[in-house]
């Protein structure tokens, strides 16, 4: 978030500017591209970037605060995602939800989820195992940052179960997480030590 | 639905957790060790940003200045492309910055030469046996660029029902795809796409002013700008038509309404925007 800085940020990137601009890439093309990889899967990249050309025209029109901001970017991001899945006349390439898989990841990864604070890549890797429906709405929830009543317009549903999907997906992975830091390492190159 | 799943009889969701997780700035304490793993989870995921997710910076910004200047950095003028026909590679360097002219490649209206080279460098069609010429043809040689030109309309159609006679199934894909590896190749400047690139856009520096040239002219809405620009698509193609009435107002500002993304029949809409100049 820029904060207190964004509305200058803004207008100058409306008027012209490309070092605005880029202030407000640097800030949002992390979340978009995380968003969009639950969306796209490998396309996300490809598709962040059509993102930001149309918003590039579009962003001297924008009138609101940097929530209203990050909200005008997801929702192109997801109308063009939904766009190139139709236009390629296929299911998305998402990481699909796959909670059978989740306790597998999470085993193989124990010592990462063991580790005081775990990685962004892990913590995405674990959330594109939840169903994509859910997936989606925990990464505008959480990585996004976006209100539940925003994301109910952005995605069709109500605020109240946004909330709760989101509630629900978050703690799925952390009860995995618990549960393969709890699960003893099957690794023969483990040694006790003796002394 | 997986998310409706019920709750472990005893613990109510506490669906207010989010929100404490979300409002605080860095991790915080819980007790429940549930809620401390949702916290962590968070936290990792709102991590800082990656090199890798930040790497496409200066292809962002040119691409920026391409659509909000409506104009490429080159212009490559009738001179140049008809001495391109004799003049061989470096004349078509000069000639294809102008992305119409790839356009023409792809549509195979150029001549013959220069279709030839624009074959072997891009993947456009090969030279038509009979040497039609479609009625876009003319207007590639105005030498204007797709965002701006009156050309585009009737360029960008070629791509796909040109006279061409073999047109690759996506016909712009090949360039868009030398574009697209040039943007992710970390080490771009010593990759293959960025060597054929280079000498498409007539130097090394302004290939990324040429990527944005593709992007923004691909057919089918698949770049940003190119609604705007009255390139014929069907009704109720939800392209870039649908974002000036993304633009929030007052009340529940910016919250754009996904239900306003499809324009209804009719004649594309023309937003007046800075690229529109006439």
């Amino acid at each position: 978030m820029l904060g207190p800085e964004f509305e200058a940020v803004l207008q100058r990137a409306a008027a012209g500017d490309s070092s605005a601009f880029a202030s407000l890439w640097r800030d949002c093309q992390p979340m978009l591209l995380r968003y969009l990889t639950a969306l796209a899967g490998n396309d996300a990249e490809d598709v962040a970037s059509e993102t930001w050309l149309e918003m590039a025209s579009a962003i001297s029109r924008f009138q609101g605060d940097e929530h209203g901001f990050h909200s005008l970017l997801v929702t192109i991001g997801r109308r063009r995602a939904i766009d190139r899945t139709r236009r390629m006349g296929r299911r998305p390439e998402r990481l699909v939800g796959d909670l059978g898989l989740l306790d597998t990841v999470a085993a193989q990864n124990t010592e990462e989820l063991a580790a005081e604070r775990f990685g962004t890549e892990q913590a995405l890797r674990l959330v594109s195992l939840l169903p994509s429906d859910q997936a989606e709405l925990v990464l505008l929830r959480v990585v996004v940052g976006l209100e539940p009543a925003e994301i109910a317009r952005i995605v069709g549903r109500t605020p109240g179960s946004v909330r709760v999907s989101v509630h629900r997906g978050l703690r799925t992975l952390a009860e995995h997480i618990i549960r393969a830091r709890v699960t003893p390492v099957e690794d023969s190159s483990i040694q006790e030590r003796d002394d | 639905m997986t998310d409706d799943r019920a709750e472990p009889a005893g613990t109510p969701p506490d669906e207010w957790l989010v929100d404490r997780l979300l409002s605080a700035a860095s991790p915080i304490h819980e007790p429940d060790p549930i809620a401390a793993a949702m916290s962590e989870l968070v936290g990792a995921l709102r991590g800082a940003g990656t090199p890798v997710e930040l790497a496409g910076e200066g292809a962002a910004v040119t691409a920026f200045e391409t659509v909000r200047t409506g104009r490429p950095r080159r212009h490559a003028s009738r001179a140049a492309i008809v001495g391109a026909t004799v003049g061989g590679k470096i004349a078509l360097s000069a000639a294809v910055a102008a992305a119409a002219t790839v356009a023409a490649a792809y549509a195979g209206v150029l001549p013959a030469p220069l279709q030839n080279l624009a074959h072997r460098a891009i993947h456009a069609p090969a030279p038509p046996q009979r040497g039609t010429v479609a009625p876009g043809g003319s207007q590639t040689t105005k030498g204007q660029p797709l965002a701006t030109a009156g050309a585009a309309p009737t360029a960008l159609p070629e791509l796909n029902s040109g006279a061409s006679t073999s047109a690759p199934a996506a016909p712009s894909s090949a360039l868009r795809g030398l574009c697209i590896a040039y943007g992710k190749a970390t080490n771009a400047h010593k990759s293959t796409a960025f060597r054929r690139l280079a000498d498409l856009a007539g130097g090394a520096s302004h290939v990324g002013t040429f990527c944005a040239q593709v992007a923004a002219n691909s057919p089918k809405s698949s770049a940003g700008g190119n609604g705007a620009h009255g390139s014929p698509s069907p009704p109720g193609a939800s392209n870039g038509h649908g974002k000036p009435t993304q633009r929030p107002s007052h009340g529940n500002s910016g919250k754009p309404k996904p239900s306003t993304t499809h324009s209804p029949g009719g004649p594309p809409s023309h937003p007046a925007t800075s690229q529109k100049k006439s």
